[in-house]
């Protein structure tokens, strides 16, 4: 594969993740070397428990690698401030401890706060960029709505619209899909798509959704329990038939040519 | 399809914000003038005034007033401030609507250092200190606050819900308190009599000398508390996300810890634990202002927390007789009911906060 230096955003070198304390290690996976090339819209895959969620913290700089660097650009991630961190990278996390009572427009202008002043004072510039934010979600109508009366899927483009006001060039998103029908599925990662499409972001979202993934994702990274990662297009990946060997089991197969799992003949 | 609307909210208009502030700020006023004119000794309204802007007038009325009354009034509006700020940092970094500063065991961490300053002192006969008596007790009050604090964020970073939370709180405030009685058991009778009336709490024990000390803490700490109103925004989204967000998360827990127990731990040092401000004044803020945003509800709070803190203050000093009961039986009286409310009715704790 090809590799143009001046379109890569981030990258990492020899990266060890996974979680350490003084009793036992936990190594998930190891000499990772990774590059998300910038525009592009990356699927992240693989089985439950494989560090999937670790390495998009530590790609995100919320988490220390056990080993290794990664890069935004030219900078190591974790020398960042906390303020350069939020004006480049912006993240849609599974976190849910979120209090209920605040309302879509607050949570979307909390993606300005690498721009606001010491006490988050909103500019008129501000203001322009959480206004386009909802648009882009389709978030208008809802600004005054509190979280609490959210469905799980708007609660979602909340907080891709948060992201989307920081306006960072890089976005890193947690399973944005979990828990939602599939007409939300496809709805955010359509809306996901064409944020990078536009090429003012680069999205790298990790998902359990592979059959949505293989259909709109630029780039596939498959993760393998224990034995690093797969970095290919959907269509090699298909011709590999990689699907297979991760996912398939007694029960189900993937079917390479309807880009589908179906169920063995019993 | 209209949207089904749960709770109309953050639709509140600037306008509205500052008609709710100035409607505070004139009952407060208000309140202060009734707890200066109302008290065992009837003072008539227009001598008060004049005292108070620097007339002669009768000598003991003067002294009353001057050294009594308005040293109350400073302390009562400093403690309602001050307790109602650090118990909206509490539920805020905790993201629990139960957190508080004297249902967390914070007060009673206070209590424990005032305690062992007292009494331990005496006990190992060292008076010599006593020159620097209200200073350090504050300081026992602080760092038994801290202590105490930091225990808790300890624990609770282990525990998810409010609940638990809870009963961690209580527990180490019945730790505190037994800690207490084993050195009250050793002590002379005069210094347990003290403590006792202390732990009643007062708005009355503190002169002008350590209103001096109190404000020396207080202050800074509700400047920090200021500073952390961005951070505080972030951190409603819960503390991965205010991370992700820019928000150095363990700095700010730090400065809130600071911040929180200097502010409780030197107004209980002078006024005992008042129970209950610290808990329920965020909550009748953010329904009075209809918001989260600490740019709104820090102010918001305070001003609600000196105006509760007045009223109880008044009810306390039952107007008209000349009996002046303890402030902590009358903020719980009232702060019970209150929390009784929010959490039976319709409003569940999850949607209030």
């Amino acid at each position: 594969m090809s590799l143009n230096k001046a379109s890569c955003m981030l990258s990492s070198g020899n990266l060890t993740i996974g979680y350490s304390d003084k009793r036992r290690t936990n190594l998930l996976q190891k000499n990772l070397n990774l590059e998300l090339h910038q525009g592009t819209f990356v699927c992240l895959i693989g089985p439950n428990g494989c560090g999937k969620s670790t390495l998009i913290r530590v790609l995100g700089g919320l988490q220390l690698p056990l080993a290794g660097w990664v890069k935004l650009g030219e900078n190591e991630v974790r020398k960042l401030s906390g303020q350069e961190k939020s004006r480049h990278i912006s993240m849609v996390l599974t976190d849910r401890s979120s209090v209920d009572n605040i309302t879509v427009e607050e949570v979307v202008a909390l993606g300005r706060y690498g721009y606001t002043n010491w006490i988050g004072r909103l500019t008129g510039k501000d203001q322009q960029y959480i206004a386009a934010a909802i648009e882009k979600t389709g978030l208008s109508g809802f600004e005054n709505r509190m979280l609490a009366t959210l469905s799980d899927g708007e609660r979602q483009r909340t907080f891709i619209g948060k992201a989307v006001a920081s306006n960072a060039p890089l976005m890193l998103l947690d399973e944005p899909t979990a828990h939602l029908d599939i007409p939300n599925k496809v709805e955010i990662m359509s809306l996901l798509k064409s944020l990078t499409m536009r090429s003012e972001h680069t999205c790298l979202v990790s998902t359990h959704d592979l059959e949505l993934a293989l259909q709109m994702a630029d780039m596939i990274w498959l993760m393998i329990p224990g034995k690093g990662m797969v970095c290919l297009t959907p269509d090699e990946l298909k011709q590999r038939n990689y699907l297979n060997e991760v996912f398939g089991n007694k029960t189900v197969f993937f079917n390479n040519e309807t880009g589908t799992f179906n169920l063995k003949s019993v | 399809m209209k949207p089904y609307i749960f709770r109309k909210s953050g639709n509140m208009k600037a306008k509205n914000y500052f008609l709710l502030f100035l409607v505070l700020i004139l009952l407060i006023f208000m309140l202060s003038v009734l707890d200066l004119v109302l008290g065992s000794v009837k003072i008539p309204l227009k001598e008060s005034l004049k005292i108070i802007t620097g007339h002669a007038s009768q000598e003991g009325w003067s002294y009353i007033i001057l050294q009594m009354r308005l040293p109350r009034l400073v302390t009562a509006i400093m403690t309602g401030a001050g307790l109602a700020v650090a118990g909206l940092m509490m539920q805020t970094l905790f993201r629990n609507p139960l957190a508080g500063p004297y249902v967390l065991g914070i007060s009673s961490g206070a209590g424990l250092g005032v305690a062992i300053y007292v009494m331990a002192l005496d006990i190992i006969g060292l008076t010599g200190i006593y020159r620097m008596y209200d200073l350090g007790q504050a300081f026992a009050a602080i760092v038994g606050a801290s202590l105490v604090f930091i225990l808790i964020l300890l624990v609770a970073s282990h525990l998810r819900d409010s609940v638990s939370l809870l009963i961690v709180g209580i527990m180490f405030g019945s730790l505190a308190g037994a800690v207490v009685n084993i050195l009250q058991y050793f002590s002379k009778p005069d210094l347990v009599q003290k403590f006792v009336i202390w732990t009643m709490g007062s708005l009355s024990s503190a002169g002008w000398s350590q209103i001096g000390v109190m404000t020396s803490f207080v202050v800074p700490g509700i400047l920090i508390s200021v500073l952390m109103i961005k951070p505080m925004n972030a951190l409603l989204l819960g503390e991965l996300n205010a991370e992700a967000t820019g928000v150095r998360t363990n700095v700010v827990k730090y400065l809130i810890i600071t911040s929180a127990s200097l502010i409780a731990g030197a107004l209980t040092a002078f006024n005992g634990p008042v129970a209950f401000i610290g808990l329920i004044v965020p909550h009748i803020s953010r329904m009075l202002f209809n918001t989260t945003n600490h740019r709104i509800l820090l102010p918001a709070t305070m001003l609600t927390g000196i105006a509760l803190l007045l009223v109880c203050d008044i009810i306390s000093q039952v107007p008209g007789r000349t009996i002046v009961l303890p402030i902590n039986a009358i903020t719980a009286m009232i702060g019970a009911p209150v929390i009784l409310w929010i959490v039976l009715g319709n409003r569940k704790m999850k949607t209030s906060f």
